[in-house]
């Protein structure tokens, strides 16, 4: 098997070790379908509510602020934080 | 308790389930609309920033090992729904286009390369002088991406590229049965001295998702970055 040039790196998913930490992280976080939603999660003892694509994670209390100026419209399941 | 969700597949008696996903949880599927979604539980209370990281490896662990069996459409990480009527709301709405779409996908996978410039090529001086440099440069990296796509080839089924200041990303989609020989060729690829290439995959054919056509109006967003077929000039 050839060897590659010094300037070259191959990282196979499949051989998993030559993966860095940023390759997957550029993946996982970045990459995929959103759905959003109102789920409200807890990093680092700070509340965070997940609403899409726009802002991935933002503080309850910046959401609530958001949230007062662009209210949803009744019944919708979105938060509204453009 | 929050459901975590991983991909979207083709339902298929062939499919083995991850027996370890987030958190240690065993993923569990749902089938809807033609479709099969892969979910577990998720405890969001005091997670930490090393329980997020630990959390991405495992979803991405998950999203392989299905890869490995079929195409997927991944959510992006933490895509966390209330309970499972959302996903099947979800599903039920833009079945027909995901169902066409890994009907696409079924049988390639995305690789991609990241060519950046070296930090001694970085051009250096003020002016005129650094513009010059830069636009060789930008040269170089277009250049670079041009003669990848032609030396791959046939063995590309799709292309595309997007770019910064300081590097070109591209996207091609190969063949599952070409998987092993693109790599093989890889390794006797030669790059500019100015530049680095970083080639990673097989990952799941992400830049390469389409929105469904009402996307906006119905809460979905894909992360495909802007990009284009041409080579960049």
């Amino acid at each position: 098997m050839a060897e590659a040039a010094e300037n070259l790196v191959i990282a196979s998913t499949e051989a998993n070790d030559d993966l860095t930490l940023l390759d997957v992280l550029d993946h996982v976080l970045n990459k995929g379908v959103v759905i959003r939603g109102k789920i409200v999660i807890s990093l680092a003892g700070v509340d965070l509510v997940y609403v899409g694509l726009d802002v991935l994670l933002t503080s309850v209390e910046t959401a609530l602020q958001q949230l007062q100026l662009n209210p949803s419209p009744q019944g919708s399941k979105r938060a509204q934080l453009r | 308790m929050p459901l975590l969700a991983y991909c979207i597949a083709e339902p298929g008696s062939n499919i083995e389930v991850p027996l370890r996903g987030v958190q240690g949880v065993p993923p569990s599927t749902i089938i809807e609309s033609g479709l099969i979604c892969f979910l577990s539980e998720y405890e969001p209370s005091g997670v930490n920033s090393t329980h997020v990281r630990e959390a991405a490896l495992a979803f991405n662990r998950v999203l392989q090992e299905l890869l490995g069996q079929t195409a997927i459409v991944p959510f992006r990480f933490p895509t966390l729904l209330g309970d499972e009527a959302e996903i099947r709301t979800f599903l039920q709405h833009h079945a027909a286009h995901y169902r066409d779409l890994l009907g696409r996908l079924r049988d390639v996978v995305q690789i991609e390369i990241n060519l950046t410039i070296n930090k001694s090529s970085q051009p250096s001086g003020s002016g005129r002088e650094y513009l010059l440099a830069r636009q060789h440069l930008n040269r170089t990296l277009a250049d670079a991406a041009t003669l990848i796509r032609r030396y791959l080839g046939a063995q590309i089924r799709d292309w595309r590229q997007s770019q910064s200041s300081s590097a070109t990303r591209c996207y091609m989609l190969v063949s599952r049965d070409d998987l092993k020989s693109t790599f093989e060729k890889f390794r006797e690829l030669k790059i500019a001295s100015e530049l680095q290439a970083r080639v990673t995959g097989p990952w799941p054919a992400t830049d390469f998702i389409a929105l469904p056509p009402d996307e906006h109006e119905n809460s979905l967003q894909s992360s495909a970055p802007p990009v284009t077929t041409k080579p960049y000039a």
